[in-house]
């Protein structure tokens, strides 16, 4: 066996770790002879160890394999031109950009289905026009056209598909692109759509995403109107739209979505959002903080710090006791600000707390309270 | 509707990215996005505390300790410390099946079986894999059974050693108090874990990413490290999958998250699956490689 066949059979190890090293050297010493090896094992079709391992070469040799690639693109057998252009489109060389269009023109779907994606995510802004004309091609087709323009981006794109928003089958697919690739302006246009039926999620996670994307954020008044609709998306099974829904509930500024803020507090991903819906909402956010730390819920210390900032200092006695150490530290610096008998007493005796940060806390109020120096409670 | 001060007025931009970056070169956790209000809701009672103003002022304190004590009192207060008893039971489960093999292999050899859990916070991880190992009657007879619980907050350790819970810590047993009764005393709402339980538990106070913890631990048979690897960077992740790889035997057990992989992210791991759960297998021969290359 000579080495390069050697070589090439190395490549077949089902070690992942191995086999990725084997392909990185091989493309390191990129040798063209190697190629038709390649090409008979993109034809091995029941053989997918053979062909996956093909296509990681291929992608691996990047720009230097396009050449050849192209021309599979006009091979007899319809998979191997939906593999080159699959392939074509992960390396994203430009000079194919021409051979891809003619591509969409192939007589098999699955073809310039292959060639539509594949110019998403080469993302020339030069085949917006030709991707616009396949908005009217078979469904699948119009789907991937949709996701490739939103890939590409840009102004042209961006005018395409709020246009195509109004189709109300392909309105789901759209808004998902507009996430990607919209800006101000698309803001405006997802916010008739949001509420409505059942892609009024992803008009409002498009929506969210691009207002954090852009720092912009939409009209009160429209939060206000879509507050009710808000409250259901915030229960979504869908993760994205949840989080959508809880950032939008966030820039509401009204009280009722206190308690959805509150649950947040508990999710990572939320939890920047969540604090700041609540802090927007400074007073009007207590009964519910104050019923949370009534209950055994989480974050018991965010939420006591929260009500130490509405300067609802008069709150802590309660929680003087509590059972989580971050509480009853937050309760002794607010107690410090409240110059009564039972604050004093209650400061005391958190001054022999065994947690160390309480007693300090405890010991420090009490010194503002003898030095009649309190703080305000919202510096903190 | 009070106005409160925004959260640039709170802390700078370059305030939170001195403090996010010393908390990820120490650590390994990454503070993803802008976390200015959830930073600020978290350790703003330090700044109170030791009398400062300003978060620049908080940073150039916790460096310029020389007991990193403020440093693991800052991370204390980013981590999360939610936990339960017997959480994740069907990883348990596994446990309990692992538990027999490795019983199996030690036959004839040394009688000690060492556990770590790593970010044990308040302990329920700790003493859930100690009454698992209890309940297996497998290392009752001179096995010398270890237990060792790692964590950067020092109130979770002190309370770890306490070894006293509230109801909130039994959430996944449904109520089921003949179990809770054989191994805790309730009283007035608390659950103190009886001594016997805990005799072999320890705690120490330690940040996990420091290779030279494990120096003194080693030969570990089983790691749970779960839901830390979500938050740390990539660069943390691989230094700390590679502590765990020296810290185990050579057929060492290694579980993670649910929710957790480290698939095609090291081979110093190969995953094995287990029912409903993976279960990463320390990867020897990669570990050979890992120390040929270094030397």
């Amino acid at each position: 066996m000579d080495e390069n066949q050697d070589r090439l059979n190395r490549l077949r190890t089902k070690d992942w770790w191995s086999r990725k090293k084997e392909i990185e050297e091989l493309a390191a010493g990129h040798e063209e002879r190697h190629l038709a090896v390649l090409e008979s094992w993109l034809r091995k079709g029941e053989d997918h160890l053979s062909r996956n391992i093909a296509m990681e070469v291929f992608r691996a040799l990047g720009s230097g394999a396009t050449a050849f690639l192209v021309s599979l693109l006009s091979d007899s057998d319809a998979d191997i031109r939906i593999f080159a252009a699959n392939l074509i489109g992960d390396i994203g060389d430009k000079d194919a950009l021409t051979a891809l269009i003619e591509a969409l023109e192939d007589t098999d779907v699955n073809v310039r289905i292959a060639a539509i994606e594949a110019l998403g995510k080469m993302g020339d802004a030069r085949a917006v026009g030709v991707l616009a004309r396949r908005l009217e091609d078979s469904p699948w087709s119009v789907m991937a056209a949709v996701d490739a323009l939103g890939r590409i981006g840009g102004d042209e794109a961006r005018t395409v598909l709020h246009r195509f928003l109004v189709r109300g089958e392909y309105r789901g697919m759209t808004c998902e692109a507009l996430e990607r690739a919209g800006d101000r302006a698309s803001v405006e246009q997802l916010m008739q759509y949001v509420g409505r039926g059942e892609i009024g999620g992803l008009a409002l996670r498009a929506l969210v995403t691009i207002a954090e994307r852009e720092c912009v954020m939409p009209s009160p008044l429209f939060i206000a109107e879509t507050l009710p609709v808000l409250k259901d998306l915030v229960q979504s099974p869908d993760a994205a739209v949840r989080r959508a829904a809880l950032i939008a509930l966030s820039w509401a500024g009204k009280a009722d979505a206190a308690p959805c803020l509150i649950a947040a507090l508990g999710d990572d991903g939320l939890q920047e959002h969540a604090i700041n819906g609540l802090m927007a909402l400074g007073r009007d956010a207590v009964p519910d903080i104050i019923g949370a730390l009534r209950g055994r819920g989480g974050q018991r210390g965010i939420l006591a710090k929260i009500l130490s900032m509405t300067g609802e200092v008069h709150a802590f006695p309660e929680f003087a006791g509590d059972a989580d150490s971050e509480v009853r530290t937050e309760a002794a610096l607010a107690l410090g600000t409240v110059n009564t008998p039972e604050a004093k007493a209650l400061l005391v005796k958190l001054s022999a707390d065994p947690v160390d940060e309480v007693k300090a806390a405890a010991v420090l109020s009490l010194q503002l309270m003898k030095g009649g120096a309190g703080n305000d409670g919202l510096s903190r | 509707m009070t106005a409160f001060p925004d959260k640039k007025t709170i802390m700078s931009a370059e305030e939170f990215s001195s403090l996010r970056d010393l908390i990820e070169r120490e650590f390994g956790i990454l503070l993803r996005g802008d976390r200015r209000l959830t930073l600020h809701t978290k350790v703003s009672h330090r700044l109170s505390i030791l009398g400062l103003s300003t978060y620049k002022e908080y940073y150039d304190f916790i460096v310029a300790d020389p007991t990193r004590e403020e440093l693991f009192i800052l991370a204390s207060h980013i981590t999360n410390n939610e936990t339960y008893f017997f959480r994740e039971r069907p990883q348990l489960d596994a446990l309990a099946e692992i538990l027999q093999d490795i019983k199996r292999e030690k036959q004839g050899g040394e009688q000690r079986l060492r556990i770590l859990s790593l970010a044990s916070s308040s302990g329920e991880e700790a003493y859930s894999l100690n009454i698992l190992i209890h309940e297996s009657g497998l290392f009752a007879w001179n096995w010398d059974v270890e237990i060792i619980g790692i964590d950067i907050d020092r109130t979770a350790v002190s309370k770890a050693h306490a070894a006293t819970y509230t109801a909130n810590s039994f959430r996944s047993l449904n109520g089921d108090m003949s179990r809770i009764q054989r191994y805790f005393t309730v009283e007035d709402g608390r659950y103190e874990l009886k001594r016997a339980y805990a005799k072999n538990v320890e705690f120490r106070h330690a940040n996990i990413l420091d290779s030279g913890l494990y120096a003194g631990l080693a030969p570990v048979d089983v790691i749970f490290c779960r839901n830390v690897l979500i938050y740390m960077s990539d660069p943390a992740t691989e230094r700390l999958v590679s502590n765990f790889s020296s810290a185990l035997t050579e057929t060492g057990y290694l579980f993670i998250g649910s929710a957790e992989s480290l698939i095609q992210k090291t081979n110093l791991f190969t995953p094995e699956y287990r029912e409903k759960v993976i279960v990463y297998r320390k990867n020897s021969e990669a570990q050979a490689d890992a120390g040929q290359q270094r030397t």
